[in-house]
């Protein structure tokens, strides 16, 4: 008991010296920092830019009494801008400037994804404006088109930071003699979706939320004279005609509507003149994304089959987000104008307890103010009725002839409560770091924190937001027609803890700290949830009020056949084998495993059918869905495929080593398919098959690579003042800065200990094997040192080693996290949503060569497609090689990248190991420059028979050092016999022996 | 064949002369005058000779080879016994590993399980119902142990390392499954917990279906106390039971390695809770060494077969 209270004692002393010299360090360290690139600095301007932005809802307030313009609008042509800065993305196929002529209109300008675009306006009186935009959506991605609006310089309000142009977007359907829609079968006979194009028509667009929590358009204050308007680019190109100041647009009300009606004297379309149409046969879409999908919970949704997949609904999960919509094109026929009402069957189950929003349009144009905020109420089955805002079903004029109408996924009624929530759970969220930054993660509730001198404004900025959130859950029953729910008990939660906070800080705040933490967490999380507007409409029936409508369930008899049928069919239907339609038996024939799910599976089938046969019609791929660990015995039995996708970078040489696997390099076109990926992506599946004279195979394509970069949350660096660490030295000395604050750095758990060791090896110079590879080199200088720097950073900075990434990032905690690039990425966009914009990610601290330059080498890992023995037996392989050819083209892995996105969501981003399809996916300008800076300094291990065990005891040796205060550099050289001796072991064992290539980048880096 | 023989002729008991037969045709008359019998045992003894016999029967031929499932076996006779026994470090870790987990979770928990089952029947039967699905439900719900996982996390927020920084107990979070100190006593703990399985419900079965009347028989010839009645009534009566719950004790205390598996990883740090199961699992999986990997199973076979031996000799003293 004696001895370990001394020893916390030493430790205490200890720990207080540590500190002192770190913040010694960081204080000589300081002139290194400010000195660090002005790109720097520029993004901590931009964030606190950011940080002060107003809220459309203050502006509002502000500007309440101002004089809206009611003169003529006040047009520019796009091409007389005034001011144009060229940015320093690049646009991926488009040129800054003039076009002379563009699907009918004359002399527009073109802007691509970087840079900004000014134009000049001579305002004739100080008022409220809206803003209007005539635009052709030209891009051919599945990505927004998103700018950044400024006016004389500044962002007005927070939201038009990311103002979206809507795209629009149409099927390419396949029509029978009579004009009809229908779908085509694969050879599953299930129905396949059309492809989807970008269908651009000029359109205009006027400034809004493009959050969706406001409905109708955002005006701004201008003062009388000379004012600019800018756009920024953020992500893809857009053609502009005109830029507009108008004044605002006044709507008018569903009875004033209903009285224009019936002055002009429309009446009620005549008896039984239904208009029906499916659903899915819409005419235009705004995203690539929304897809006809397929329903088979009821027995009566149209068409249906009780086996085959039917594309007889839209919307769902995928149609949820502000400011999606799908169009539809009906006729009235003649003599058969009159007042309709507009009757989806639908299904809303989604979000329980609550109505889910639309907005209708009608050529183009909102109706009137209550069709903003369309209802559909939650029911577990299907519905059908009229278009309604929860009191009042609408009617709608319809002359003879064409029209359009569109659904808009809006908030409705509930957006500017969500707005003012997200408004709080920002506020609060900052008061949260600003406690953590006194107390630490674990505040001890008896420690007396002296609250009230040292934050008094957030103590009382807690009592505001707690009055707020309480008037907020009362406004959300309201609406919700005072129907009780969890919904508004969880603003109500929130209130109180923050009253109890404010009412007695010094005992509760500390006491309360987790449970804040916690239940922002909630907020945050159910903020995401109810903003999830999905809706599936099955087909639309266009009649005069008071006919009668279809039934929106089956009756039980239908339901039962049904169920009874599709049991049955589940015994001859395989739906794991995605056989080619063409059952042609002169071409030859590739299967084709993949262990991806089911989805990701429909989507390369469907790629295959719509592209593959273009390039090699004389071979025809049969995919199949296969369970992981299938392809071991599969081989073992002789029956397994030609090509496996997706097999990680040791299975690979596992394979190899016993000869189960083609060497891929000797097929036509292996060396141009190679300049497709990074280096780095090479090496693992590179290896010597002689230690002397060089002659190398390679087994395998590389498919996806992923790698680690540094997270980083932009607000929370910018307010303490810090800037990107872009070596190692700078990096110790933010690290005090933030453990001062009680924020802590996510360097990696202890599971990714190896991979942290390799990264500090191969920046110090070294590389992981010596002796052609069969050796290990711990014994050398560089591990060593890198070694000793790593075990550094946890022993003496105590970094942690267990902990929830994505979750410690989100609060703030841990603003600075070394994670997996498309993982972490993915997850946390959707994860946190109200930090869109706060937080980014970019290229690893590296280590300084001796020449000043700085190696960020970035440790990856591949997985590859393979060519399986058995092929070359069959003669199918190099069939099969061009298959991996065409699959690894930039525009396939782009397009599936893009479906992926389109099926998933923005989490749905996919680390292809393609390095030129980047430009062609969804990231952002921003993003992808990030990227392109990481790539070069990629690398890969190479994986010898028997390197499964190094990273075992890295991982052993790592946890002696940070479990037992064990010496970093014995504890890593007490394993080198081991490794070694298991790997030559190995080597006895197989027939075959790999060594590292003499040329390899193992060796070039180290040369460096 | 021999040994399946015998059972029909008990069964029948009918006095047929076997002297003019030699003993394989005695079988041979017995097999077809019972031919139903064997029909009926046929579909099970089909399926249990391919898929447990059979195997059983090729590991141990592949033990005898070099073999990595994509390449012809290899013959290298008691090559793999030898580098197993002699050369191979980890293995004896593994071998101590499983002992201190065969020796503490199987008796331990065996007891226990009996002690429980002992005590639960005494319960009214609502009760005992109840009280029984209780103690079960560990060892059927699956991975439920993973709790333990949650609970010991070696993240500071973690439930125990949470109250630990709280109270100040300790200043950093302690990884308990990272840690060579706390790994095997929290994985012994956790194996207990869980092994409350079927043996216990067999006991529970067992304690119920014995005689009333015989504890009465007992009272009157003098049984003296609760324990001389379990001991000269109960568990002579449990025999059966016994059995069962000691096999399953045992067959279960050498294969916890999913549960470790699952808290402290794989590898646990340092091999320090390594067992049998798992370098079986690293040598057939990770290292494609089936060869290898089919000598360990074989040992793991004959520790087992052993254990069951002494089990079997040890429960015939029971009631003595």
């Amino acid at each position: 008991m004696r001895k370990k209270f001394f020893a916390r004692i030493v430790a205490a002393i200890l720990s207080l010296f540590v500190l002192t010299s770190a913040l010694l360090v960081a204080i000589a360290a300081e002139p290194v920092l400010t000195s660090s690139g002005s790109g720097e600095e520029d993004y901590v301007k931009e964030t606190l830019e950011i940080l002060s932005d107003i809220k459309w809802a203050e502006y509002r307030e502000k500007y309440a009494s101002a004089p809206s313009y009611n003169g003529k609008p006040i047009t520019v042509r796009a091409v007389d801008y005034s001011e144009h800065k060229a940015g320093s993305g690049e646009g991926a196929d488009s040129k800054f400037g003039v076009i002379d002529e563009l699907d009918g209109r004359k002399n527009v300008l073109m802007t691509t994804d970087a840079g900004s675009v000014t134009w000049t306006f001579d305002v004739p009186e100080s008022g409220l404006y809206a803003i209007e935009f005539g635009y052709y959506p030209i891009s051919e991605r599945a990505t927004n088109v998103e700018r950044t609006l400024r006016i004389n310089g500044h962002v007005p309000v927070n939201e038009v930071r990311n103002i979206v142009f809507p795209k629009r977007w149409t099927d390419n359907y396949l029509r029978n003699e009579e004009g009809k829609i229908y779908f085509e079968e694969d050879g599953n006979h299930n129905e396949k979706r059309p492809s989807k194009v970008n269908a651009p028509e000029w359109l205009t667009y006027s400034v809004c939320d493009p959050t969706g929590y406001y409905s109708g358009d955002f005006y701004f204050y201008l003062e009388k004279g000379t004012n600019t308007i800018t756009l920024e680019a953020q992500k893809e190109a857009l053609v502009l005609e005109t830029v507009t100041l108008r004044k605002r647009n006044i709507q008018k009300t569903y009875a004033e509507y209903l009285e224009e009606c019936r002055s002009k004297g429309y009446t009620a379309a005549p008896a039984g003149s239904k208009i029906y149409i499916e659903a899915e046969h819409y005419s235009a879409t705004s995203d690539g994304t929304l897809y006809a999908v397929s329903d088979s919970t009821s027995s009566i949704t149209s068409p249906q089959h009780a086996c085959y997949q039917r594309l007889n609904t839209i919307g769902g999960s995928n149609w949820s987000s502000t400011g999606q919509w799908y169009e539809w094109t009906i006729t009235v026929e003649e003599g058969k104008a009159g007042m309709y009402t507009i009757n989806p069957r639908y299904l809303q189950n989604a979000v329980a307890g609550l109505f889910v929003s639309r907005r209708l349009r009608v050529d183009g144009k909102v109706p009137f103010e209550e069709a903003n905020n369309l209802e559909f109420t939650y029911d577990k089955s299907w519905q059908i009725g009229p278009l309604s805002d929860g009191t009042t079903e609408f009617e709608i004029y319809l002359s003879e002839g064409k029209h359009t109408f569109s659904l808009e996924v809006t908030l409705g009624h509930f957006g500017e409560i969500y707005s003012e929530v997200s408004d709080c759970l920002t506020k609060i969220n900052a008061i949260y770091l600003k406690i953590l930054q006194i107390t630490g993660t674990n505040p001890d509730s008896y420690m007396n924190y002296d609250f009230y001198t040292r934050i008094p404004n957030e103590i009382a900025e807690m009592k505001v937001l707690s009055e707020r959130l309480t008037a907020l859950s009362e406004e959300f029953r309201k609406i919700n027609k005072n129907k009780a729910s969890s919904n508004s008990a969880t603003l109500l939660n929130v209130a109180q803890i923050l009253a109890k906070m404010n009412r007695d800080s010094e005992g509760q705040i500390a006491k309360n700290f987790t449970a804040l933490k916690n239940h922002i967490g909630t907020l945050g999380t159910w903020l995401n949830n109810i903003t999830e507007q999905s809706l599936t409409i099955d087909y639309i029936v266009v009649q005069p009020a008071g006919d009668k409508l279809p039934k929106a369930n089956g009756n039980f008899f239908q339901e039962f056949a049904f169920e009874v049928k599709a049991f049955a069919y589940s015994f001859v239907y395989n739906g794991y084998s995605f056989a080619s339609s063409s059952g042609d038996h002169d071409v030859v024939q590739v299967s084709v495993w993949t262990t991806v799910s089911r989805e990701y599976a429909q989507i390369i089938r469907d790629l295959i059918d719509e592209d593959f046969g273009n390039s090699y019609p004389y071979i025809s791929v049969n995919l199949k869905l296969v369970a992981g660990g299938t392809l071991l015995p599969a081989t073992l039995a002789g029956v397994g495929p030609d090509v496996m996708m997706g097999e990680g970078q040791t299975t690979v040489i596992d394979y190899a080593v016993r000869g189960a696997l083609l060497d891929v390099s000797g097929y036509d076109g292996f060396e141009e398919l190679k300049s497709r990926f990074s280096e780095a992506s090479m090496t693992p599946l590179t290896v010597a098959l002689d230690s002397t004279n060089g002659q190398t195979a390679v087994y395998g394509i590389p498919q996806a690579q992923s790698f680690n970069v540094m997270f980083y949350r932009k607000d929370i660096l910018a307010e303490l003042g810090i800037s990107i660490p872009q070596t190692w030295t700078e990096f110790k000395s933010m690290v005090p800065k933030l453990q001062s604050k009680n924020y802590m750095v996510g360097l990696g758990t202890s599971g990714a200990a190896t991979t942290t060791f390799y990264m500090f090896m191969y920046q110090n110079g070294g590389s992981l094997y010596t002796d052609g590879g069969r050796s290990v080199s711990f014994g050398e200088d560089a591990s060593l040192r890198a070694f000793d720097q790593m075990c550094r950073f946890y022993t003496q900075y105590r970094f942690p080693i267990t902990y929830d990434s994505a979750n410690r990032f989100r609060t703030g905690e841990m603003p600075v996290l070394i994670a997996d690039y498309i993982s972490f990425y993915n997850q946390f966009t959707i994860y946190a949503t109200e930090l869109k914009g706060l937080w980014g990610f970019t290229l690893l601290p590296g280590v300084e060569r001796e020449d000043g330059t700085v190696n960020h080498a970035t440790p990856s890992a591949v997985s590859a497609m393979v060519l399986m023995k058995d092929a070359k037996e069959r003669g199918t392989d190099e069939a099969g090689f061009c298959f991996m050819e065409w699959w690894m083209r930039d525009n396939i892995q782009s397009r599936y990248a893009n479906e992926l996105i389109a099926l998933l969501g923005p989490a749905g981003k996919y680390a292809t190991a393609n390095v030129n399809a980047f430009d062609q996916m969804s990231w952002t300008a921003s993003e992808v420059k990030e990227l392109k800076r990481i790539i070069p300094n990629l690398y890969c291990v190479n994986e010898m028979p028997g390197s499964y065990i190094i990273s075992r005891y890295v991982g052993f040796a790592f946890l002696a050092v940070y479990n037992k205060q064990a010496d970093p550099a014995e504890s890593i050289m007490t394993y080198i016999n081991t490794i070694n001796s298991e790997m030559d072991r190995k080597r006895e064992e197989l027939s075959r022996q790999f060594y590292i290539p003499s040329k390899s980048s193992d060796d070039d880096k180290k040369d460096a | 064949m021999s040994d399946n023989s015998k059972t029909p002729v008990k069964a029948v008991r009918r006095p047929v002369s076997r002297k003019d037969m030699t003993k394989l045709q005695w079988t041979w008359k017995e097999i077809k005058r019972n031919y139903h019998a064997y029909i009926m045992a046929l579909p099970y003894f089909l399926i249990f000779f391919t898929f447990t016999v059979g195997p059983v029967i090729l590991s141990i031929y592949y033990s005898f080879t070099v073999f990595n499932l994509i390449e012809d076996a290899k013959f290298v006779f008691i090559e793999n016994y030898l580098r197993l026994l002699f050369d191979d470090d980890i293995f004896l870790t593994a071998i101590q590993n499983t002992l201190i987990f065969a020796v503490i979770t199987g008796p331990v928990s065996y007891l226990l399980s009996l002690i429980t089952a002992w005590f639960i029947n005494e319960l009214p039967p609502k009760v005992r119902a109840v009280v029984t699905l209780i103690f079960y439900a560990p060892s059927i719900s699956g991975g439920v142990y993973l709790i333990w996982k949650v609970a010991f996390d070696g993240d500071s927020y973690g439930y125990v390392n949470y109250l630990l920084l709280r109270y100040g107990i300790e200043t950093s979070p302690i990884q308990f499954f990272q840690n060579e100190k706390y790994v095997m006593p929290l994985c012994i703990v956790v194996a207990l917990w869980t092994s409350l399985g079927t043996a216990f419900l067999a006991f529970i079965g067992g304690l119920q279906t014995i005689d009333k009347s015989q504890y009465e028989a007992g009272a009157v010839d003098g049984v003296r106390n609760r324990w001389q009645e379990f001991w000269y009534i109960t568990l002579p009566n449990m025999k059966q039971q016994l059995l069962f719950g000691a096999v399953m004790a045992i067959t279960q205390s050498f294969g916890f390695g999913d549960i470790v598996t699952a808290l402290a990883g794989f590898p646990s740090v340092n091999y320090c809770a390594w067992t049998i199961v798992h370098h079986l699992q690293d040598y057939g999986g990770q290292r494609y060494e089936v060869g290898y990997a089919s000598a360990i199973a074989t040992i793991l076979f004959v520790i087992m077969i052993g254990c069951n031996l002494l089990v079997n000799k040890v429960l015939s003293k029971v009631g003595q």
